[in-house]
């Protein structure tokens, strides 16, 4: 058959306009040494015409993709085409409107295999080397999910797998299925999550910074009494479901039996608790690590900083082991010899203070437990807590702050000349003087329920 | 008081009515006297000549709107639960409130509602006499502003006497102003009132589904369950104050149904063309009785029923006693006595005889805008009675019957506005949302009408178009 007998389809010859690389590129897959990749009919012996590269010229060129990219993306799906893989071709077309001018993360789309109720829509982020985090849709529960798909080649990823305790059920910890494709991978499915926090976020004040300890510290309450430890708590393992905070990633989460002297410490450097970088190994009680990390991530929102980091102070990669070592031998300086002017709580509000200095404590026997953590936020500062401790409203949902912010507006609103039936000013009262003894409300507020008090006579 | 644990009600519209706890309070108030009255007030006024089904009575639709009152107010304890804490969520006592003020929103209305309040009140009607019979504070907002149904319903609530008064009382101290706040709008959940007045409100919700239903008209219908389903809560972006409204992405058609099943109820049968005859009759011969009774004539035995309704006509207030005994059934006794000649006027006799023998005016076909012209020239009125009188017994004025309609779709008052609420829990008005842009006319629709007596049709017709016709 001559070569140019082949046609190219007018959809493919749309790419042509982005450029002489592309339109190289689209030709040569049409015309391939291999012979025609596309099917001819034997009678006439003509190509047979063919539409499915009309999604595909669209999205290159909606936004209009660069020649370069576009030539790299036409020349993977050729070699791919020509191997014989069956390519979907529609469905690479939202993966290319998905990631403008990115070819790499169109092929990390292609070369997953999800198991069938699951369509990738686009890659989310490329955590470290050795996991990619897919945005997808799972079929069975009609919902976006994320899926994480575990690069096989090395030994921490497949612990993730191995290690993950799935039967955990808290409403402060991520919801993860395991699902399998036909050749056996398995993948992560985790619920999507409203917001990850970032390093360098700012916590919205009192509030936030005590439901964020008191969520994280039930979850890791939750995991230490059933003898895990999460390993790698930091701001990025943190997200937000409505207004609650969320523990997320597990890849290094084990039985608190396996934290033994002898593991090598892992997380997240910024985080990362003194003992473990002074000797890198597990003390008898690793619970303590984590602990820690949440007092130094929330020490990092309030004053700007990790504990022993200097502020925008860049953590080498461990990809870079050599610069890594050095940086941790610093770290262990800074633990030794400038504690007391690195630990310090100049930003951190007084009621915070009192929790959060026996999380930073540098001797593990004395730094406090995940439990008392949590019992303090309780009795320190139930103000903010929503549906915790005896004074907060029953049903849970508001704090003891937000709910006098509530009565104040809902009695400044009431049009003149409505008179309060007796019952509800009686009962609004006496839920008013409750809430003047909140602990954790500054002066302020507990004028203003007295104020609220006074006017229900 | 020992209320019972439920309470059913089969109801021909809504079907079985459950009424548990608490919400048995209304179904109690139905022995007394005032609410009992509506039984013999129909809905529908003289609709029932032409639509020969719409027999019910305004306390059919009370107990409907009452019924509704409490679902409507369940929906919304649910989402008050979701944005407020536990003290700010409406309970059980607000629920009770707002199905007995839906009970009890009726409760004035006179016999035969709207005749009856034009012709025989009229809309000049002496408020200070009014408030003072009741023994209402004159300057109170509804004595000074409120129609005269109004003023007579916060007068029934208010009577100390009475029995519905001294019940609604006994169930809680204060319950009586707290429902006649609630009738006028103000409560202290300052979003409810809304529910109870307004572009959709229980009352018309009901009426629009008991209306279709016994008039066997197919237009006027609506999905209550989603409508229901859709109601919520939001933050008015006007002021920030919190709303009753109707979830944005969900309620826009349901809405829309339901004004455009409001707006064929009111074409096809409030402002059918017989209906609106019928009721001017009506008008016509109480207007004449009224001039009748002004003048001293009297009955030669006056039946002790028809006594407060002559007195009303003699422009005198009623105390509550008096006025519970008004109803439709009095009127009908006295179109009845006047037929048969009692006040010994052709006028009133002739045309109560027509109401009887349903011997009705015809309407002069003339479009509404070249009767509006013509009202608009020198001396139409009695051009009109001029051309009328050769055909008739008496003055001419009795016999012509100019009828104006008026209709409008959406409210312009903010506190009757139907909100939308979307999903950021934001509320507008639905008046401003482009489905309901048609629906924006700046003046309520207004539409006129000319009936009189078939022999004098041709003349009224040459008055109006002028001698060209």
């Amino acid at each position: 058959m001559q070569p140019d007998v082949l046609e190219v389809p007018l959809s493919a010859k749309q790419m042509y306009s982005l450029g002489p690389r592309t339109e190289e590129a689209v030709r040569q897959m049409f015309h391939s040494p291999q012979g025609s990749l596309f099917p001819t009919d034997r009678m006439s012996g003509t190509t047979l015409p063919r539409d499915d590269f009309e999604f595909l010229s669209r999205a290159l060129l909606n936004p209009k993709w660069s020649d370069e990219q576009a030539e790299e993306l036409i020349k993977s799906i050729a070699v791919r085409r020509a191997a014989g893989e069956h390519l979907d071709l529609p469905l690479i077309s939202r993966w290319v409107l998905a990631h403008h001018n990115k070819v790499s993360s169109v092929l990390l789309c292609m070369g997953v295999d999800p198991p069938p109720e699951i369509q990738v829509r686009r890659v989310l982020s490329q955590a470290g080397s050795q996991k990619v985090v897919f945005l997808a849709s799972w079929r069975l529960t009609q919902r976006e999910v994320v899926i994480k798909q575990l690069l096989r080649a090395d030994g921490t990823a497949e612990r993730e797998l191995q290690s993950f305790p799935l039967n955990i059920s808290h409403p402060n910890i991520i919801q993860t299925h395991r699902l399998q494709n036909s050749k056996g991978e398995v993948f992560l499915v985790e619920e999507l999550l409203t917001e990850v926090l970032q390093d360098g976020r700012e916590v919205e004040g009192i509030h936030e910074a005590a439901n964020l300890l008191y969520d994280i510290g039930a979850a890791i309450k939750y995991l230490h009494d059933h003898s895990l430890v999460h390993g790698d708590i930091k701001p990025d393992n943190i997200g937000k479901r409505q207004g609650d905070f969320v523990l997320l990633d597990f890849g290094i989460c084990r039985p608190i039996s396996e934290f033994v002297g002898e593991v090598t410490a892992t997380g997240s450097l910024r985080t990362r608790a003194p003992e473990l970088l002074a000797t890198d190994r597990y003390t008898p009680d690793p619970t303590k690590v984590d602990v820690w990390a949440l007092g130094a991530t929330l020490f990092s929102f309030l004053e700007g900083r990790f504990p022993l980091i200097d502020p925008d102070e860049v953590v080498p990669r461990v990809s870079n082991p050599s610069e890594r070592i050095h940086f941790e031998k610093e770290l262990v300086r800074r633990a030794t010899d400038e504690w007391e002017r690195r630990v310090t709580m100049e930003k951190v509000p007084g009621e915070l203070r009192t929790i959060l200095t026996p999380m930073l404590e540098r001797e593990v026997a004395k730094r406090a437990t995940s439990a008392q953590v949590l019992s303090s936020v309780e009795r320190l500062l139930p103000a903010f807590l929503r549906g915790v401790g005896e004074k907060a409203s029953k049903d849970g949902r508001f704090s003891p702050l937000e709910e006098l912010e509530q009565i104040e507006e809902y009695l400044h609103s009431m049009p003149s000349g409505t008179p309060l039936p007796s019952y509800k000013r009686i009962s609004l009262r006496e839920r008013l003087k409750e809430l003047e003894v909140t602990q954790g409300f500054s002066v302020d507020h507990t004028r203003r329920a007295q104020g609220l008090v006074e006017s229900l006579g | 008081m020992g209320a019972r644990q439920v309470q059913r009600i089969q109801d021909s519209v809504h079907g079985l009515m459950e009424f548990r706890g608490m919400e048995t309070l209304p179904i109690e108030m139905l022995r007394t006297p005032e609410l009992q009255r509506l039984r013999k007030i129909r809905q529908l006024g003289m609709c029932n000549y032409v639509f020969p089904g719409a027999e019910h009575s305004r306390l059919s639709h009370s107990l409907g709107a009452c019924h509704l009152a409490i679902r409507f107010a369940h929906q919304v304890q649910g989402e008050a639960q979701r944005v407020f804490a536990r003290h700010l969520v409406p309970d059980e006592h607000a629920i009770v409130d707002l199905a007995l003020a839906a009970l009890c929103h009726d409760l004035g209305h006179g016999p035969l509602s709207h005749a009856w309040e034009r012709e025989i009140v009229g809309e000049d009607f002496d408020r200070k006499a009014w408030a003072e019979a009741l023994g209402l504070d004159p300057e109170d907002e509804v004595s000074k502003n409120g129609k005269w149904h109004e003023v007579v319903g916060h007068g029934l609530l208010e009577w100390p006497e009475g029995q519905l008064h001294r019940l609604l009382e006994l169930h809680e101290r204060d319950t009586v102003a707290r429902l006649r706040g609630l009738l006028a709008g103000r409560y202290y959940y300052p979003y409810l009132p809304r529910l109870l007045s307004g572009d959709i409100d229980v009352d018309r919700a009901d009426f629009i589904m008991r209306d279709t239903h016994n008039t066997g008209v197919a237009y006027g219908r609506f999905d209550l369950s989603w409508l229901l389903s859709t109601c919520t809560l939001g933050r008015s972006t006007d002021n920030d104050a919190w709303v009753v409204g109707f979830d944005k992405r969900k309620a826009v058609r349901v809405i829309e149904q339901f004004l455009i099943a409001r707006r064929a109820l009111y074409e096809t049968v409030y402002h059918h063309k017989t209906v609106r005859c019928i009721e001017g009759m009506v008008a016509l011969l109480l207007r004449r009785l009224k001039v009748i009774v002004m003048d001293g004539r009297s009955l030669s035995s006056m039946p002790m029923l028809l006594e407060p309704t002559l007195k009303v006509m003699r422009g005198q207030a009623l105390p509550q006693e008096e006025l519970i005994k008004l109803d439709d059934f009095s009127v009908f006794v006295l179109i009845d006595i006047v037929a048969e000649g009692g006040f010994r006027d052709d006028t009133a006799q002739d045309l109560a005889r027509r109401l009887q023998a349903r011997d009705l005016f015809k309407q002069v076909s003339v479009p509404s805008e070249r009767i509006q012209d013509f009202l608009g020239s020198a001396n139409a009125a009695e051009k009109l009675h001029e051309a009328v009188k050769p055909f008739v017994p008496g003055h001419g004025r009795d016999y012509v019957l100019l009828d104006q309609t008026r209709f409008s779709m959406m409210s312009r008052n903010a506190k009757h506005q139907a909100m939308l609420v979307d999903a950021q829990g934001r509320a507008t008005k639905a008046i401003d949302h482009q489905s309901f842009s048609a629906y924006r006319d700046p003046e309520e629709k207004r539409e006129w009408r000319l009936f009189t007596v078939a022999p004098a049709i041709e003349a009224l017709t040459r008055v109006v178009l002028g001698p060209s016709a």
